[in-house]
């Protein structure tokens, strides 16, 4: 706390310091500065005249807007271009605008006699083939936010980090804030599904989106809640009394995405029939294998001899459509947007469907002068059809994804059942003879629900005491609605057989249902004034956050058939859950906004949050009953180029240097951790009892992040080049972690603050009009941006955490979440080798040693005592990247527009776990088919060690074998968009757009997409689960404005 | 400009895919083992065998064997005339699975003819069996396997069952040996069709080669143990059986049964102790154990003058004269437990199987047979049935237990005074009436004090044989005999051992 203290004197230090410079600064102008009021000032002010005219063209604008900034002042241009506005002297910064133009700022610097070029706007392409806010966010942010699909699988979402890794275990994901209301994007719970990631924002259709902001740096308006950045998404609204009805639909298709090539039938009948030299002990058992039975009269032969490409089974050409209709209008009192929409899309993946209907109704009512308030309700409902995708995380349980078992699943087999007489019939087959599921028959006969509603009604009433004075409030109601379910049937999958229970598992079913109510009020009060040069916005007030969080989880094996896959008492194995979960936040928060001769602009926020979260015995302020957590920040700007200095350099338009100092919070612990509490357990499945579950943390606090941050904005060349950048310093403070509890106490760990992390960096984005023609213009855009994470403290001095079979390492002193491992020197090609390496690791007995020899892996033993053990494991990658980024261009021509967009990741280490199940070559599975060029003779010079069933030499352990460079160049979008001039009747226009996605993507990974990610967790970044990957797509769209 | 610094960056995005998931050429043959060997100039040999015996379709298809190819020089000089070239040449060769010759390997292999062969290093050289190779020049990796060109073939060598078959002078053995020989349907194995005209019809019949025989004697058929086994010639195998069937001798009213039973036991009688196997001979020069569990002591004398030959399962050693005696082998004592209820009538008195404590050892199968009277009156009399008699030369005894035995403390023991009958079966097929009594006067005594085993009959030759007949035709009864007056000195209580038959030699 203390350390809080002295931070708050820092910042009002910093406050006085930014103050005082300035105005030292402007002291010879402020004392020739006037006095009175705005008349007097306008009497003493100036008069500039100027001309605006295309700077494409070079002809004069009619009707150009010249305002300043508070709009007190504005001009028009007349038709030759002209115009002439009397604004007072200490107005240095005038804004331009013309209908289809691109606003500019143009900064006087003392003249009274200036020349505008404005360009047309060239309004970017929406991804109309994004389904939800998230991948919309890829496209139009840039380098800002680090924005990682989770997978192929439509409206899935993405993992999304702004400038770095701010949390280590409480989730680094960005606040939303949607239309000023904090929305609760659940990064926490977890689907029953496998490889499938809840996503509320699904809820929010991309059509509605007005505008996405990004707070990146350290302003404290949310408090403990913006620790990871925050991401301002405001919908759309009525903007005019005329009535504006737009119609989209967008249709397309997606192609069948790149599978890992496997082994075909032949080549696989080699590979598992040399594998039997140990899996069946002996070539009498082998020779009574019916897929080894190649005597065509045999009566078995046609159901072990095909070749079947399982991916054909399971894979489809995917269908994207969405719709939606947008009504627009009012009058002086009222203003609406109205819009319905239904979008639906069947992935590339059987089974794997989404469909979402929505409508939002945005009101905006002027009642009085004074008062005003506006009303939004959201109603969407989302239904998705799912089969677990992608590997387990657990390598050796039972597959059920379609999209493994289509890897791994033998060639040679088909999905459908062979009659006596050798033809196919339409029976969907069971489990092979290896135990491995029948794709088809999970898709068919396995259920696989998640649906989504949510609802969500807002009221925004403000009262207007005077011009300076308003009183505004935002009253939030949103309910979230989950409902669940899971079947995995007995037909086509292989029983589980429980030796100690004596008990066979057939059918499987989970079933989870849950509800959370929010709500929410944020009443503040504003106060702005513009006096003489200086302007003032303050805004004070507080915000209070409801929650609850409902649900139930069951499951059970074995229902009576598969066409009841239903819950049921008499179910095998019967877990159930339930949670009721509930938090509550209160925000005091004050904002204020200073600004001098529109040149010098100061901004600081200080906020005090309580959280039900929090521990009682928190190491905080205490004040009314609560542990408050307090969050300043600061920030300054100044526009040098409004400088009379800057005057001679007329080729830089803007330039604006910045500078942030603040402290955000990170309060996202789980619910309960602050609280001991007891559940009930069933002891040997026949008593209930209750025992300790939780020892609750009563110290614990949010986690602080501290941002600096120093930017610049410049814009040159007549607005055609625009640059803006940044660096950045942030450090988290008391990192919630997990801490061992010593063994005694019988339980797992608990959260602690302890720790320190920091991120350094920088992001810049550049903008450049290269082109501006009459008829042609050319735009070209391009950001990056990098952060370099580092663990300062850690409680413990090491967290390595198993994930996927691999051993994920967060150590001081290093990025956070490395992959530790063994590092590899190839294949020993000879006995020579092998020999000369004399490497051995302990047998199982732990008493002998077994021997590498040829064929085997080599792996460096790094501690040189010749035996491959933990002692060997290093560092062997690092899933962050060193940059990342997008570029993009678009070209118009008169009415025809084309954009492409790509996106980048550099340096960015992958683990392929994908590879890792299809390549140790340790098991009957499939392979993929880089295992053809395995070891199998003395001699052979190869990356890919020898099969050996079991893998007794562990060649297929977690090495450095399966970490790849994960960087990517992907052409993400290309867009065609016309303009049809039409106006007919009621059609006042129509736009026909044509669009790919993923068009190229160059990289060196061998898994099917760079681009993945498996979780939101920090820790699972860079794992490849072989989740649905992002095929190319073929989108066309039809905008019709009536 | 992008998209060449895309191209720039990752130039080489396809390729890398492809180098790791393409089949590298310089790895991976396009050829298979049968294209492998046909395109190989110095295997054109084995090939033109290969193709003879159809394993080219075999090598050809997608399974993983490994070829031990001999040259065209190796072959050269190898006379097939006599030889079944599938099976002792060309499937001698073939493996299944990939064995590439890599490090100081010595590894057993299953051939395709079921031989185990050994692949192993010596002194820069890998052997397949005796036949060297060079690896890895001269290895050939295809897509289903490796061809290992050998410089000699490898020499087949029969097991002790194949041997018998084709082994000279050596049919009477094999007639009777493969006589066993069944095939045995497996319903479990099998897949079950459709039922047709209320019968089961398969899809899949799945039968499987059966010898009884063999599954008491042991496998002498299969590779994966060792056994040696002294087999007579034809003229052995007349002279044993003349020797043999005497100890057959049956009556049967019918004269074929009669002669089958007396041709089938003498038979067995002459293999059942042929055959031993190696893993279980402590020490060959002191003993060895057939796997009829009779053993042989100094047993070189089963050996001398037979011919030793190598199979790959073992050592036959083919003899002109079987010199195995009856009482080591078939002829061998008789022992019938008297505590033993089934096959024994007792009258009288009440049987007791008694169970002596243990330190005694003198008691076989530490149980006795007490026969207490039921009345004051009454002599006991107990029948016993002797199952397994042959047809010959037996002395026979009963062992008596004495109190002292049973109880060291005993006091005021008496003897018992005993006569016996014994019934067995005439050459004319009745039972001997009346029966045989012994001693044919006068009454045995039997010492009260010691365990005594009382010789009944001396030198007995049973007319026909009984043993493997389900009815016992041969009984001893024993027959107490104290008179009223002599209680007081004799007892009538019995206490019964057992009944021995020793085999007399001849």
């Amino acid at each position: 706390m203390k350390n809080q203290y002295s931070k708050i004197k820092v910042i009002a230090g910093l406050f006085w310091m930014f103050c005082l410079i300035p105005l030292q600064a402007t002291e010879k102008s402020a004392t020739n500065a006037f006095t009175g009021n705005d008349s007097t000032q306008l009497q003493q002010g100036v008069t500039v005249k100027g001309f605006i005219r295309d700077g494409a063209t070079k002809s004069p604008i009619l009707g150009a807007t010249v305002q300043t900034k508070d709009q007190k002042f504005s001009a028009i241009s007349n038709e030759d271009g002209s115009f002439s506005i009397s604004i007072p002297k200490y107005i240095n910064l005038l804004y331009i605008s013309a209908p289809d133009y691109s606003l500019i700022e143009y900064p006087l610097r003392g003249k009274s006699n200036i020349e505008v070029s404005l360009y047309p706007a060239v309004l970017p392409l929406r991804d109309q083939t994004a389904l939800t806010v998230d991948a919309h966010l890829q496209s139009l942010l840039g380098s800002d936010v680090r924005v990682i699909k989770h997978s192929g699988a439509p409206a899935i979402g993405a993992s999304m980090f702004i400038r770095g890794y701010n949390s280590l275990n409480a989730g680094a994901q960005p606040l939303i804030v949607v239309d000023g209301v904090i929305f609760d994007n659940q990064y926490d719970r977890a689907s029953i599904h496998q490889g499938f990631i809840l996503n509320p924002l699904s809820n929010i259709s991309p059509d509605d989106v007005e505008s996405i902001q990004v707070i990146k740096d350290g302003t404290a308006t949310y408090g403990s809640k913006g620790g990871n950045g925050v991401l301002l998404i405001n919908t759309k609204r009525g903007k005019d009394q005329v009535t504006k009805i737009t119609v989209t639909s967008v249709y397309g298709g997606n192609e069948k995405p790149r599978s890992i090539p496997v082994m075909n039938a032949n080549q696989f009948r080699v590979y598992v029939s040399d594998m039997f030299k140990v899996a069946a002990n002996g070539t009498e058992l082998i020779s009574s294998k019916p897929f080894l039975n190649d005597n065509p009269a045999y009566y078995d032969y046609a159901r072990y001899h095909n070749d079947n490409n399982w991916s054909n089974d399971i894979y489809r050409k995917g269908t994207t459509h969405s719709y939606d209709v947008n009504v627009s209008g009012g009058d002086n009192v009222a203003l609406y947007n109205l819009s319905m929409g239904y979008a639906d899309s069947k992935s590339p993946l059987i089974s794997n469907d989404f469909s979402r209907f929505k409508t939002r109704f945005n009101a905006d009512v002027n009642l009085t002068d004074k008062f005003k308030f506006s009303f939004d309700l959201l109603y969407s409902q989302n239904d998705r059809n799912l089969r677990d995708d992608g590997f387990s995380e657990l390598p050796g349980e039972l597959i059920t994804s379609p999209s493994a078992l289509a890897l791994i699943k033998a060639p040679f087999l088909i999905p459908y059942e062979h009659s006596n007489t050798g033809s196919i019939t339409s029976d969907l087959s069971d489990a092979d003879f290896l135990g491995i599921a029948n794709p088809l028959s999970i898709v068919n006969k396995a259920v696989g629900i998640s649906e989504q509603n949510y609802l969500n009604i807002s009221l925004r009433p403000k009262y207007s005491f005077t011009k300076s004075l308003q009183l505004c409030g935002l009253i939030n109601y949103s309910q979230n609605t989950l409902y669940e379910k899971y079947f995995r049937p007995d037909a086509g999958v292989a029983d589980i057989i429980l030796i100690d229970e004596n008990e066979t598992l057939k059918s499987f079913v989970k079933g989870q249902n849950t509800k959370q109510i929010s709500m929410s009020a944020n009443i503040f009060l504003n106060w702005k004034k513009q006096l003489n040069f200086q302007a003032y916005d303050f805004t004070g007030g507080f915000r209070f956050c409801n929650d609850s969080y409902k649900g139930e989880f069951g499951s059970g094996y074995n229902t009576p058939t598969d066409l009841n896959p239903n819950l049921s008492k008499d179910l095998k194995f019967r877990q159930t859950t339930g949670y009721d979960d509930r938090w509550r936040s209160f925000s005091w928060y004050i904002n204020g906004e200073y600004n001098l001769y529109s040149k010098y602009f100061l901004s600081g926020v200080v906020s005090a949050d309580a959280s039900s979260r929090f521990g009682k015995e928190a190491d905080m302020l205490k004040f009314a009953g609560a542990h408050w957590g307090v969050f300043p920040s600061i920030n300054a700007a100044w526009l040098v180029s409004s400088e009379d200095f800057m005057s001679n350099l007329s080729a830089i338009n803007t330039l604006k240097l910045r500078l942030g100092y603040g402290l955000t919070g990170n309060d996202n612990m789980p619910a309960a951790s602050t609280t001991t509490y007891f559940s009930s357990v069933k002891y040997i499945n026949e008593y209930t009892g209750i025992t300790i579950t939780n020892m609750g943390n009563t110290k614990l606090k949010p986690e602080t992040v501290e941002k600096t941050n120093l930017g610049l904005d410049l814009n040159m060349f007549g607005n055609r080049l625009s640059v803006s950048a940044d660096v950045f310093h942030h450090v988290t403070r008391d990192l919630l972690t997990l801490k061992q509890f010593e063994y005694i106490s019988g339980m797992d760990s608990y959260w602690v603050n302890d720790g320190k992390m920091q991120n350094n960096g920088f992001d810049l984005s550049v903008n450049a009009k290269v082109l501006v023609l009459k008829d042609f213009q050319w735009e070209l855009g391009g950001s990056i941006a990098r952060y370099k994470n580092k663990i300062l403290e850690l409680p413990e001095s090491e967290n390595v955490n198993s994930i996927y079979g691999a051993e994920i390492k967060t150590v001081p002193g290093q990025p956070v979440g490395l992959f530790y491992g063994y590092k590899t020197l190839g294949v020993f090609a000879t006995t020579q080798e092998a020999a000369d390496a004399d490497l051995k690791i302990a047998n199982s007995t732990g008493l002998g040693y077994l021997p590498f020899t040829a064929g085997d892996m080599h792996f460096a033993d790094l501690n040189g005592d010749n035996i491959i053990d933990d002692r060997d494991k290093d560092i062997i990658g690092d899933p962050n990247p060193d940059f990342t980024g997008s570029f993009n261009t678009q070209v118009t021509y008169k009415r025809l527009s084309v954009s492409a967009l790509f996106t980048y990741s550099y340096g960015n280490d992958v683990y392929n776990y994908v590879r890792s199940q299809l390549e140790a070559g340790s098991n009957l599975y499939n392979q993929s088919s880089a295992l053809l060029n395995r070891w199998v003779n003395e001699g052979q010079i190869t990356s890919l060690p020898k099969s050996s069933y079991g893998d007794v030499m562990g060649n297929g352990r977690f090495s450095d074998r399966w970490i790849e460079d994960g960087s990517y160049l992907r052409f993400k979008t290309l867009t065609f968009s016309y303009d049809v001039p039409v106006n007919f009747v009621f059609l006042s226009g129509f736009t026909i757009s044509a669009s790919v996605n993923n068009l190229l993507t160059f990289t060196k990974y061998l898994g099917v997409d760079p681009e993945f990610s498996v979780s939101n967790s920090v820790l699972y970044q860079g794992i490849d689960a072989g989740l649905l990957s992002q095929g190319r797509s073929f989108f066309v769209g039809l905008k019709l404005n009536l | 400009m992008i998209l060449l610094a895309g191209v720039l960056l990752f130039a080489c995005s396809d390729e890398s895919w492809n180098k790791h998931y393409n089949a590298q050429p310089e790895l991976v043959s396009d050829k298979n083992l049968w294209t492998t060997i046909e395109s190989t100039p110095e295997l054109s040999g084995f090939a033109k065998l290969l193709k003879t015996y159809g394993y080219d379709k075999v090598l050809s298809q997608s399974q993983a064997y490994t070829v031990f190819a001999p040259n065209n020089e190796s072959l050269a000089a190898l006379d097939t005339s006599n030889m079944d070239v599938k099976t002792e040449l060309v499937e001698n060769h073939i493996v299944r699975f990939i064995y590439p010759a890599s490090g100081n390997k010595d590894i057993t292999l299953s051939s395709l003819n079921g031989k185990r062969i050994n692949l192993k290093y010596r002194d820069g050289s890998y052997f397949y069996g005796d036949a060297s190779f060079d690896s890895p020049t001269k290895s050939i990796v295809a897509t289903n396997g490796i061809v290992h060109v050998l410089k000699n073939y490898e020499k087949f060598f029969s097991n002790i069952w194949e041997y018998l078959d084709k082994g000279i002078g050596l049919d009477s053995a094999r007639k009777y040996m493969y006589s066993f020989d069944r095939l045995i349907f497996s319903e479990l194995s099998s897949v079950p069709g459709s039922v047709v005209n209320g019968q089961q019809t398969y899809l899949d019949s799945v039968f499987f080669n059966f010898n009884p025989l063999l599954s008491s004697l042991g496998y002498i058929n299969r590779e994966d143990s060792s056994y040696t086994m002294l087999v007579p010639n034809n003229t052995a195998w007349g002279n044993a059986y003349n020797r043999i069937k005497d100890y057959y001798v049956y009556y049967n009213a019918n004269s074929i049964r009669r002669d089958s039973l007396q041709r089938a036991n003498t038979s067995f009688a002459l293999v059942q102790d042929l055959i031993f196997n190696n893993n279980l001979q402590k020490s060959i020069q002191d003993s060895m154990v057939t796997t009829s569990l009779n053993t042989f002591y100094t047993p070189q004398y089963l050996f001398d003058g037979a011919e030793k030959i190598i199979t790959s399962n073992g050592t036959i050693y083919v003899t002109n004269d079987l010199k195995i005696e009856a009482t080591d082998s078939w002829h061998q004592l008789i022992k019938v437990e008297a505590e033993r209820s089934l096959g024994r009538v007792s009258t009288l008195s009440t049987p007791y199987s008694e169970r002596v404590e243990s330190g005694i050892t003198s008691i076989s199968n530490s149980r006795y047979l007490r026969l207490s009277p039921t009345t004051s009156s009454g002599n006991p009399t107990v029948i016993f049935e002797i199952p397994g008699t042959l047809s010959s030369y037996y002395d026979i005894y009963c062992v008596f237990v004495s109190p002292k035995t049973v109880n060291p403390n005993a006091t005021g023991v008496k003897s018992c005074k005993v006569y016996f009958n014994l019934n067995y079966l005439t050459s004319s097929g009745g039972i001997n009436s009346p029966a045989d009594r012994y001693p044919s006067t006068g009454i045995i005594e039997v010492n009260p004090n010691a365990m005594d085993t009382v010789l009944v009959v001396p030198n007995f030759k049973f007319p026909v044989a009984n043993y493997g007949e389900k009815v016992t035709t041969v009984t001893l009864k024993v027959i107490s005999s104290v008179g009223r007056t002599e209680t007081a000195n004799y007892s009538r209580e019995l206490l019964i051992d057992c009944i021995l038959l020793k085999p007399k030699k001849q």
